[in-house]
């Protein structure tokens, strides 16, 4: 009986369960890891759901991932890289693969993608794509970005040149 | 009366006035106007001609009565609110449902308070058939302060990427 009696109640035991056995030590350790996810995914891990259909089949719509931001804090972006673009602010980016950067020759000829005038290998599209294009020569700071779906007509798919600044980082997985 | 009731009832009068009697920032006027104008355009479900009519003339009236709108997805010329009023009547007629978001609203007032800039990221998903598309861009909108309150003078596209031809 006296064993039963020194048991602390549900009550007690819920409490200690929330809050740990130093409340004052939980609210600081809560307060921190606050303040790093608010860092790491303002600043670095941007968190980004994926809308629409113009990065399939290498993305689906819908599908949940990961930019990191600082990417090309010590070099530029590369070909091949997929980027987010930014519009106004942080909630609403584009999602696209960097197919050339600044100073290349970009075209579309017999439905395949060359750069300087050799044909670049697209291992992520999937076949029958028709884009044509002229050859662009892209500015010192122009990159030449698309999604990977060229199923979709090239005059109603959003791809075309963006510059630098607007590059806000590479998706990681 | 007791003195406690009485107090809290001058206290509680005197915030009401000063809440009523206190400026709207014009940041936030503007930011109802966009509100309202997201509302009108969007289409939840199947209505009748006559209320998406309704619709489209209120969403024409948050512009001034000669708006520009540089926006290639337009499916029509916009010289005139009546304009305006006709191209988004079409566009909720031709689809199913339509829905608007906007996003990252930045508004900077003029100095002299009539004018203001604003930039904003929209995303259009709209409904047709079963089949959804949805379209996302940054727009520079420019208001006005009229007599009817702050109206849209000027709404132009920003290519965050830029197509070739």
């Amino acid at each position: 009986m006296a064993a039963a009696e020194s048991r602390p109640s549900i009550r007690r035991r819920l409490l200690r369960l929330a809050v740990g056995a130093r409340p004052r030590v939980t609210v600081i350790r809560a307060i921190l890891l606050a303040a790093a996810c608010t860092v790491v995914f303002r600043y670095g891990l941007r968190p980004v759901r994926a809308v629409g259909t113009s990065m399939e089949p290498t993305i689906r719509s819908g599908s949940l991932h990961f930019a990191w931001l600082p990417a090309y804090a010590f070099h530029p972006p590369r070909a091949g890289d997929i980027v987010v673009v930014r519009m106004a602010g942080p909630h609403l980016m584009y999602l696209k693969r960097i197919l050339a950067g600044p100073g290349d020759t970009i075209e579309f000829r017999d439905e395949r993608l060359r750069v300087n005038d050799e044909p670049r290998p697209e291992p992520y599209i999937l076949p029958g794509g028709r884009w044509t294009m002229a050859p662009l020569r892209l500015g010192p700071f122009d990159y030449f970005v698309a999604g990977d779906n060229r199923s979709v007509p090239r005059e109603s798919h959003v791809s075309g040149v963006t510059d630098r600044t607007r590059i806000a980082g590479r998706l990681v997985f | 009366m007791p003195r406690a009731l009485l107090i809290a009832m001058t206290v509680s009068a005197a915030v009401l006035t000063a809440w009523w009697l206190w400026p709207v920032p014009p940041e936030r006027l503007i930011l109802r106007e966009l509100g309202t104008l997201v509302k009108d355009v969007a289409k939840p479900g199947p209505e009748s001609p006559v209320a998406s009519a309704a619709r489209a003339k209120e969403a024409s009236e948050r512009f001034v009565e000669r708006p520009e709108i540089e926006f290639d997805r337009l499916p029509g010329s916009v010289e005139t609110r009546a304009d305006l009023a006709a191209v988004v009547f079409h566009a909720r007629a031709a689809f199913d449902t339509l829905a608007v978001a906007t996003y990252d609203e930045r508004v900077e007032v003029g100095a002299g308070g009539t004018t203001a800039v604003m930039r904003l990221s929209a995303r259009a998903s709209a409904e047709r058939a079963g089949d959804r598309e949805t379209d996302a861009r940054e727009f520079e909108l420019r208001w006005v302060r009229t007599a009817d309150g702050w109206r849209m003078a000027v709404a132009r596209a920003v290519e965050a990427i830029r197509p070739v031809p």
